[in-house]
């Protein structure tokens, strides 16, 4: 198994730099979080809101920049295109399961678009004043588990999504209804604790918030102690829920496929 | 007149294999009508902590794209 990751890393790090334009196109969509982040800065001038200064604005957002980078995931289009043009077809052939392949495609292109994000956030974090992260060995780690989590939820949801392309044929608009939903739900719109309690309360339990919002708090050093362990505990339960649900939705849908090339 | 002909028929053409994925375009066109219940939501949580943004209250800030609702507060 890891020699055939290695062999299709290289495949799709190759693929990764001779589109690498493209990379930094995608990059420039991520500019919602910087107005988001313009328009709580208008807001906390005149003082902390629910607890965030202005730096602890700039602090979130730009930490949210390179967690949404890591998380980032599209197989669902890459998926509903295979499906419904026959594409797919050869990839059942090979002695590996497709989403591997789109495993591999999502990593290398992680690492190309951290090589331009990661100066810019690092430039904006030391000049912007006040500035305080919570960096210890413990938050470290629990950042990077957190963010594991964090893809792992959206990879496999929008790969969900995507095998929904066996029975409907094109699955795109549901993307778009995932992708939304991390948008306005998962931190990006607001920082969780904006929102009413009782809108919050329900945030704990479901999955958009594991897609971005939790990781940013760790950094932030927001979630410590029993609520850390819980968040994880959730986040990892979704983890796991969402890979039974994959396999199931996979065995079940192709049965359906066509191959329709339309 | 040609183009114009020829436009109408791309749109048409379009059209019809946007409806061709049923569930899809359904929703495609609930994504499109939720995006704008959103606005209003984000616009109500900003407001929520603070009276202006720039100087434009919430009544302002809705009452240059949706008029109607001018009076929501």
């Amino acid at each position: 198994m890891l020699s055939k990751y290695l062999s299709l890393m290289r495949l799709n790090w190759g693929l990764s730099l001779e589109y690498r334009a493209e990379g930094f196109i995608w990059l420039m969509t991520n500019m919602f979080n910087v107005i988001m982040l313009l328009v709580w800065l208008s807001i906390s001038r005149a003082g902390p809101v629910n607890g965030f200064s202005s730096a602890d604005f700039v602090a979130y957002y730009m930490i949210g920049l390179i967690v949404r980078q890591l998380t980032a995931a599209w197989s669902s289009w890459e998926l509903s295109f295979a499906i419904s043009e026959g594409r797919l077809s050869p990839q059942l052939l090979r002695p590996i399961h497709p989403i591997h392949q789109e495993i591999t495609a999502n990593w290398s292109e992680k690492v190309l678009r951290m090589t331009l994000l990661l100066p810019i956030v690092a430039a904006v974090l030391i000049l912007t004043p006040g500035v305080s992260l919570h960096v210890t060995p413990a938050s470290l780690l629990t950042f990077a588990v957190s963010v594991a989590g964090a893809w792992t939820i959206y990879f496999l949801a929008d790969y969900c999504v995507g095998i929904l392309a066996f029975w409907t044929t094109q699955a795109t608009a549901f993307s778009n209804v995932l992708y939304g939903l991390k948008i306005v739900l998962g931190g990006i719109l607001a920082p969780i604790q904006m929102f009413p309690p009782a809108v919050q309360a329900l945030l704990e339990w479901l999955p958009f918030k594991y897609m971005l919002a939790f990781s940013s708090e760790i950094a932030l050093g927001q979630a410590s102690g029993e609520r850390l362990l819980f968040g994880l505990a959730v986040q990892w339960a979704w983890v796991l829920a969402l890979w039974l649900l994959m396999q199931v939705l996979w065995r079940l849908g192709i049965r359906s496929y066509g191959a329709v090339g339309a | 007149m040609r183009y114009v002909r020829l436009f109408a028929l791309f749109l048409k053409a379009s059209f019809l294999v946007e409806l061709e994925y049923r569930a899809n375009f359904a929703a495609r066109a609930m994504v499109s009508v939720c995006w704008a219940g959103v606005t209003l939501a984000g616009a109500g949580v900003f407001y929520s902590h603070t009276e202006t943004i720039g100087g434009w209250t919430f009544n302002e800030a809705l009452g240059n794209c949706l008029p109607f609702l001018r009076e929501v507060r």
